[in-house]
């Protein structure tokens, strides 16, 4: 071997190595790149008797600093700061909606109680009423507002589902292209295609900020790639297609399928994660949903308890009050899969019980399964009580028509549509405005004795009520609000309907005398001082509607001091009571109570009847304005307002929470990526010092081509 | 440990857009003078200031209700007040005209003033507020409280109603009356009985208001008696004997019989209680309540003693003028005219305590508003100190925060610049 042959190999080797370092400089600002640098190796030596000599050198390969475990640990990093990172974009959306001071639902919920302030302090003033009646429109409005501000961050994120698996898609398809060059390659060089595996490594990467994935190398150097719970997308050479399709619990939402063979098959949102899908998945279903609905149960709640209080009014034309907000009814969807006929109808039985959550009634056969989604608290229910209608959370789910089949199943949202369909009602006007109570009291001017007669109040279906059993079979009934007695002797009769100011519940078992039950707002709760009982009381469902007798005249005249008769339509015949000067009497008829305190004397005559042209009366209207710091929600604990600052915290909390798990999680990529790119990365000054020891190498490997030129010019001097 | 140039450069990068970020958030913070800016910034504090905003914002409705029942609680009170005069010159009035030297012309003369002061009670009684709404007319407010349907008789076409109005989250305070309860619930006679002298009278006989001892005897009677007389003038000096008869049992209440004839088992003495207890051998009652009559009963002439009743001040004064308008001459006209003045006075004194104890109740609910009013200016000042130390921003803190972030990034800046002018590259020749 000559020592030219040594020096051209290592003119070679020199250049192999300026080479890869150009290739390094030039792509120091490549994504993906990693950085490459020769694996030198000497030629061998070649035996003579005074042993082996060197034969020069050669360049073994190209080798690209690459570290499985930590490209794993960056790609794992990255796809869940994407999702971390889409979460906080489409939450600060929310957050930002909530935020403005003067376009959340506070002022507008403020300025409408502020109006009906106005209208009780002056109840005939058609000024006053008329801006009670812009400031519910206000207050439509702005649900309406706020609910379409969701409704497009909802679309919105269907949007985005639909783009990014469509960019998944063509990924998909470029790395199965890339897995095909790569074997080609493989198989034909025998050595790693640097470059390529560098652009499907990146493929894969971008690939992760849209969706976690797990990746599998074959032995033959391509890779297989699977999302969810092991749907494979990229399998050697080909690509699969993922699909969005409507979800079969409910059209509005975009389910992500896997597409084989011509049928799609939905992934669970659940087992996506990651990347910039998983973000959208998780903001749906863990904050889009809970705030929509919260939202949605506040405009609910306002509805159903100032209607409930209005119809119990009179105008200034003397006509009881109507509805004032109209909501829509709870979305009952059935399962795009169900074979049986079976409809469900869900209406609201009480505001006060409702949650954020919302539900899936499934058909066991022969019974029904109830899941709350927010916390998967189960409810088993019978067919029966389906039939008959039965009052879960707040809401009434009936068996509307058909039959079901086993494992049917039925999406219910309660809330969730309410607040975009919130609206005046067209009979709201200055004059339909219901600020009276529809009854007065009047006591009679020949009245001899000091007996007086309170105004007279229409019972509320807020009033507490107790129903006490005073033997295994009756019971007592007494408006603990008002303090009358609205029926004594009831006859028990188990599961029977049981109907008061306005709500109907139902006790089951076997109550003891002794037994006392209470009805406080609607929300059901049993009191046993007696003996231990079995029986139980249902939630209470409302319907308010006045009684048809409440504006008929009712004279109660008293016969003593200490005794009085009842007479007027709806009243039993011959209706008497005993009546003590300390303790006054509370009476009830016809769905008013009235509260007689003094002295009476006999001949006395008290009367409660219409309140004809009471047109500066404004009970109804004190009541109503009394609504905005009761509690009329999560089950008797917050008013709307508080209602409304929970939705403002819980979406603040969780935006807060995203922020903090986002940043923390940009520093461990950041980390990461430090890493990974102090193996992989470009550095520049090592580049530099690199092409100077090629360089040098070069001229080192060139000198001795010289000095072996003039070695043989030597030789050839010999001769001359 | 090897860096990258990207590297390099990416931190380098990234710690100037961290600043520069954290800047723009503080000088967002400090244009809008808010800590908070979204909920995420502080979602406990957002919460509350929504909260606490609700309860500015029902103080201040409550500030604004407290005002307008003041209003109305004023004007009440001036109507009342001129209400209290009006009666007041009345009875001033009525005294006169039991001046025992006037003539009848000069009672004409006064029931012709009475006739006046008629019209402008029953035009205060129909007063109306800045709203043109009745004050006393109950819920009906739209409705004239008092029409006179014929001469002297005035009905109430009104209600019972009391208008309230919500001035704290647990008062609401009654801002006007019934009419009925000022000028019609007023009860005649002493406010327990009525004593009425017979319209057929002869005698001189006047009786007084009476004396209630136990108003409780008193209801459980049959509260409608009859004092007759007899005056026996057959001896010297004449002997005058009275009988007292339930008109319910028709039966004399002294002998427990049916009402035999004169004379009657109580003798009379002019000024002296009649008392309604049984006497003596009398069958036992004991009604609580006795009256004298003071003068000379003429035989055949009647007192009647009933339950006092409502008597609106319309008919009072109407009464009145009619008793006045009537020309007296006789002895018999002149206790006529002194029983009704009687019963006038003690009529328009008892209208005057219904009033005043309503201005009273007026009053005393003015008092209670204005103090609500103050309360109620304390809460928001409070409510708005409060919302201020929950979301608005510590100006002084995030000025020297931004400072301190300017000089941070200032180093940054340069740091960069160096870091990036160093490269082996400009070493090379």
């Amino acid at each position: 071997m000559s020592v030219f042959s040594i020096g051209i190999s290592g003119l070679n080797a020199a250049q192999y190595g300026l080479t890869t370092t150009g290739h390094n400089i030039s792509n120091v600002n490549t994504d993906g790149y990693h950085r490459q640098s020769i694996v030198q190796e000497t030629n061998g030596g070649v035996g003579t008797g005074s042993g082996f000599l060197g034969q020069g050198t050669q360049v073994a390969t190209v080798k690209r600093s690459y570290d499985q475990l930590l490209e794993t640990q960056l790609t794992a990093a990255q796809t869940q700061a994407a999702q971390l990172s889409n979460y906080l974009d489409n939450i600060n959306q929310i957050d930002n909606v909530l935020a403005d001071s003067t376009a959340g639902l506070s002022p507008a919920l403020q300025d409408f109680f502020s109006a009906v302030g106005d209208v009780s302090s002056n109840p005939s003033d058609v000024s006053s009423r008329q801006s009670l009646v812009s400031s519910a429109n206000t207050l439509a409005t702005r649900f309406q507002s706020l609910a379409g501000q969701f409704d497009n961050v909802r679309q919105a994120t269907n949007e985005g589902i639909q783009s990014t698996v469509t960019t998944i898609n063509s990924l998909a398809k470029q790395i199965a292209t890339l897995n095909d060059q790569i074997l080609n390659q493989n198989s034909t060089s025998g050595q790693p295609p640097n470059d390529l595996l560098d652009q499907r490594d990146h493929l894969i990467s971008q690939l992760n900020d849209q969706v976690g994935t797990r990746v599998i190398t074959q032995s033959d150097g391509t890779v297989n790639v699977a999302i969810g719970n092991g749907q494979q997308i990229v399998v050697s050479g080909q690509s699969f297609q993922l699909v969005t399709v409507n979800s079969i619990d409910d059209p509005t939402r975009l389910d992500v399928a896997f597409s084989y063979g011509g049928t799609n098959v939905a992934i669970p949102n659940a087992s996506i994660t990651g990347g910039a899908l998983g973000g959208y998945l998780d903001f749906r279903s863990n904050s889009l949903d809970a705030a929509q609905n919260s939202l949605g149960r506040v405009a609910l709640a306002v509805a159903q308890t100032l209607n409930n209080q209005h119809v119990l009014g009179q105008d200034l034309s003397g006509n009881l009050g109507s509805a004032i907000f109209n909501v829509s009814t709870p979305l009952t969807i059935a399962n795009a899969v169900n074979t049986g006929t079976a409809v469900i109808n869900t209406t609201i039985a009480n505001a006060q019980n409702l949650t954020t959550s919302d539900y899936r009634l499934d058909f066991t056969s022969p019974n029904y399964v109830l899941t709350r989604l927010s916390d998967k608290t189960q409810t088993t229910l019978s067919a029966a009580q389906l039939a008959a209608g039965v009052t879960v959370d707040g809401m009434t789910l009936k068996l509307g028509s058909g039959t079901p089949t086993a494992l049917d199943s039925f999406t219910i949202q309660p809330t969730r549509a309410v607040a975009a369909n919130f609206t005046v009602a067209s009979s709201l006007t200055a004059n339909t405005l219901a600020a009276a109570a529809p009854i007065r009291s009047n006591a009679s001017l020949s009245n001899l004795g000091t007996g007086k007669i309170s105004a007279g109040s229409v019972n509320a279906v807020t009033d507490k009520v107790t129903l006490t059993f005073t033997s295994a079979t009756t019971f007592d009934v007494v408006d603990n609000t008002s303090g009358a007695t609205l029926a004594t002797a009831q006859t028990y009769t188990a599961g029977g309907n049981i109907s008061f100011n306005g709500w109907t519940t139902q006790i089951s078992g076997t109550p003891v005398s002794g037994d006392a039950f209470t009805v406080d707002a609607a929300v059901t709760n049993k009191t046993v001082s007696g003996v231990g009982s079995s029986s139980a009381i249902a939630e209470a469902a409302i319907a308010v509607t006045p009684n048809a007798n409440l504006k008929q005249t009712v004279t109660i005249t008293f016969t003593s001091p200490t005794a009085y008769t009842v007479t007027g339509t709806g009243v039993p015949a011959s209706t008497t009571g005993t009546y003590s000067a300390t303790n006054g009497a509370a009476i009830t008829f016809n769905g008013w109570s009235a509260k007689i305190t003094g002295s009476p004397q006999a001949g006395d005559v008290f009367t409660i009847g219409a309140n004809t042209t009471g047109v500066s009366d404004n009970r109804n209207v004190l009541a109503m304005a009394g609504l905005q710091t009761l509690k009329t929600l999560s089950g008797g604990t917050a008013s709307y307002q508080t209602s409304y600052s929970q939705l403002v915290s819980f979406v603040g909390n969780k935006a807060n929470e995203v922020q903090v798990m986002s940043k923390a999680q940009d520093t461990l990529v950041a980390t990461t990526k430090a890493t990974q790119q102090s193996l992989s990365g470009v550095n520049l000054d090592e580049e530099a010092a690199n092409l100077l020891r090629y360089q040098q190498a070069y001229q080192a490997s060139g000198k001795l081509i010289q000095i072996a030129s003039s070695l043989f010019a030597s030789i050839l001097a010999i001769g001359n | 440990m090897r860096i990258s140039t990207t590297t390099i450069f990416e931190q380098g990068i990234g710690g100037i857009t961290q600043q520069t970020s954290d800047i723009a958030k503080l000088q967002n913070q400090i244009n809008s003078n808010k800590r908070i800016l979204t909920p995420s910034d502080d979602p406990i504090a957002s919460a509350r200031v929504l909260q606490v905003s609700q309860s500015q914002s029902l103080t201040e409705q409550y500030t604004k209700n407290s005002q307008t029942a003041n209003d109305a609680l004023s004007l009440r009170e001036s109507v009342l007040n001129d209400v209290t005069s009006l009666i007041q010159n009345v009875r001033t009035l009525a005294v006169n005209a039991g001046n025992a030297s006037l003539n009848n012309s000069d009672r004409a003369t006064i029931a012709s003033e009475l006739q006046s002061q008629y019209d402008t009670l029953l035009g205060l009684a129909n007063s109306t507020d800045g709203n043109g709404q009745y004050l006393f007319s109950g819920f009906q407010g739209a409705t004239k409280p008092f029409s006179q349907t014929s001469a002297g008789v005035v009905a109430y076409n009104g209600d019972d109603g009391e208008r309230q109005i919500q001035i704290s989250p647990s008062r609401q305070v009654p801002v006007s009356s019934s009419g009925a309860d000022i000028f019609q619930r007023i009860r005649n006679g002493n406010g327990t009985f009525v004593t009425t002298a017979g319209s057929t009278n002869t005698g001189t006989g006047v009786a007084d208001l009476g004396v209630v001892a136990d108003a409780v005897k008193w209801n459980a009677s049959n509260r409608d008696f009859t004092i007759k007389f007899n005056q026996d003038t057959s001896v010297a000096p004449s002997v005058t004997t009275y009988d007292i008869v339930d008109n319910v049992t028709g039966n004399s209440l002294l002998t427990g019989l049916a009402p035999a004839a004169a004379p009657y088992p109580r003798t009379y003495t002019s000024a002296t209680s009649i008392s309604l207890k049984s006497q003596g051998s009398e069958p036992a009652f004991d009604f609580g309540t006795s009256l004298t009559i003071e003068g000379q009963p003429a035989t055949g002439d009647t007192f009647s003693v009933k339950s006092s009743a409502n008597q609106d001040i319309f008919t009072t004064i109407n009464n009145l003028i009619a008793t006045l308008k009537v020309p007296t001459a006789t002895g018999t006209g002149n206790a006529t005219l002194t029983n009704q003045l009687n019963k006038t006075l003690t009529s328009l004194d008892l209208t005057q305590d219904v009033v005043l104890s309503a201005r009273a109740v007026g009053g005393a609910a003015l008092n209670e508003v204005k103090t609500q009013q103050d309360t109620n200016d304390n809460l928001v000042l409070q409510y708005k100190t409060t919302i201020s130390n929950l979301q608005d921003l510590d100006i002084v803190q995030a000025y020297s925060q931004s400072t301190l972030k300017q000089t941070a990034l200032q180093a940054a800046l340069k740091s960069f610049s160096q870091t990036q002018s160093l490269s082996l590259f400009n070493f090379i020749q």
